[in-house]
C-alpha cells in the first residue's frame, strides 16, 4: 500500500521481461484464491502495521505460502517471527514511506535474483548505486543547476498531501 | 531496467529554465501568479505530523539514497534462502534452493 507498495510495482515491472514466474501485486485486503503453499509471497510494510498488509499476509501463512516480510518494526514484524518467516528490516531512521525506496525494493529484487528470476540484477544495482552517487554530487555541488534554481532564483516548490483550498 | 536514461541539457537548456523558474514559471503560460492567503503550511512541524513535510530531513534522505540502496542489497541477500520452505516438502523454487 501507498510508499510500500511501489516495491512491489519495482519487483513486478522488473520481473515482467525477465522472469519465467509471474509477479502479482496485490494493495487490498484481499489475498488471491491462487496463493497456496508453492507460492512465495513478499510482505512489504514501512510502518508494519498496515492493515491491508496485515490482513493478506496472516491470509498467506494461513494458505500455507512462504512469506517474506520487508518491514519496520511494527506488529508484521512480531507475526513474521512467530512464523519463522524471514524478515528485512526497514531502517526507523527513514521518515516516509516514498523516501524508503531503496530499503524496500531493492531486497525483493535481490531475492528475486538469488531465486534465479532476476538474472544480473546485483550487477545492475550496483550500477545504480554509483548512478546515484554521481548524480548526488551533481546536485549538492557549489555549481549545479539545482541550487542554482533552488537558491539563486528563489523557485518555489510545494509538496502536498491533499487538495488545498 | 536500471539504466541510466537521464538527459544532459546543454547550456542554453540551462539558461531557459533557470530563466523561467527566476520568473516565477510564468514565462510560458503567461498566467499571473496568485498568491494564496490564509493557507498554512504544516511543514514546520516535522515529519511526525502525517501532513507535515520536513523538507531538510527528505532531503537528507535523498541524499543517503545511494548508501540505502547498497545497504538493502546486503539486506537481500541476508535472507537464508531455506527458511522460505520451511512450510512445504519442497522448494518453492529450483532456483531458490540453489541459491548461495
Amino acid at each position: 500500500m501507498g510508499g510500500s507498495g511501489i516495491a512491489g510495482d519495482v519487483l513486478s515491472a522488473a520481473a515482467a521481461g525477465a522472469s519465467r514466474v509471474p509477479v502479482s501485486v496485490v494493495k487490498s485486503y484481499e489475498l488471491p484464491t491462487w496463493v497456496g503453499p508453492r507460492s512465495l509471497v513478499m510482505a512489504v510494510s514501512c510502518s508494519g502495521n498496515t492493515e491491508e498488509t496485515l490482513s493478506t499476509t496472516t491470509a498467506a501463512w494461513a494458505a500455507g505460502a512462504h512469506v517474506v516480510v520487508v518491514a519496520g518494526d511494527g506488529e508484521l514484524a512480531r507475526l513474521a517471527a512467530g512464523h519463522g518467516s524471514p524478515i528485512v528490516t526497514v531502517p526507523s531512521s527513514i521518515p516516509q514511506p516514498r523516501a524508503a525506496i531503496g530499503a524496500t525494493a531493492v531486497p525483493l529484487l535481490v531475492m528475486a535474483e538469488r531465486m534465479g528470476l532476476l538474472p544480473g540484477v546485483s550487477e545492475q544495482l550496483a550500477q545504480v548505486v554509483a548512478q546515484l552517487k554521481r548524480r548526488r554530487d551533481q546536485l549538492i555541488g557549489a555549481d549545479s543547476p539545482a541550487a542554482e534554481i533552488a537558491v539563486g532564483s528563489g523557485a518555489p516548490s510545494r509538496w502536498c498531501t491533499e487538495p488545498r483550498a | 531496467m536500471l539504466v541510466d536514461e537521464s538527459v544532459e541539457i546543454d547550456a542554453a537548456e540551462h539558461k531557459r529554465l533557470t530563466d523561467k523558474a527566476g520568473s516565477g514559471g510564468a514565462v510560458e503560460t503567461g498566467k499571473p501568479q496568485r498568491r494564496r492567503r490564509g493557507v498554512s503550511h504544516p511543514g514546520g512541524e516535522g515529519v511526525a505530523s502525517p501532513l507535515g513535510v520536513d523538507s531538510l530531513s527528505m532531503w537528507q534522505v535523498t541524499a543517503g539514497l545511494p548508501e540505502q540502496v547498497a545497504e538493502a542489497i546486503e539486506a537481500g541477500r541476508s535472507v537464508a534462502p531455506s527458511r522460505t520452505a520451511t512450510r512445504s516438502t519442497r522448494s518453492w523454487s529450483s532456483g531458490w534452493a540453489g541459491a548461495a
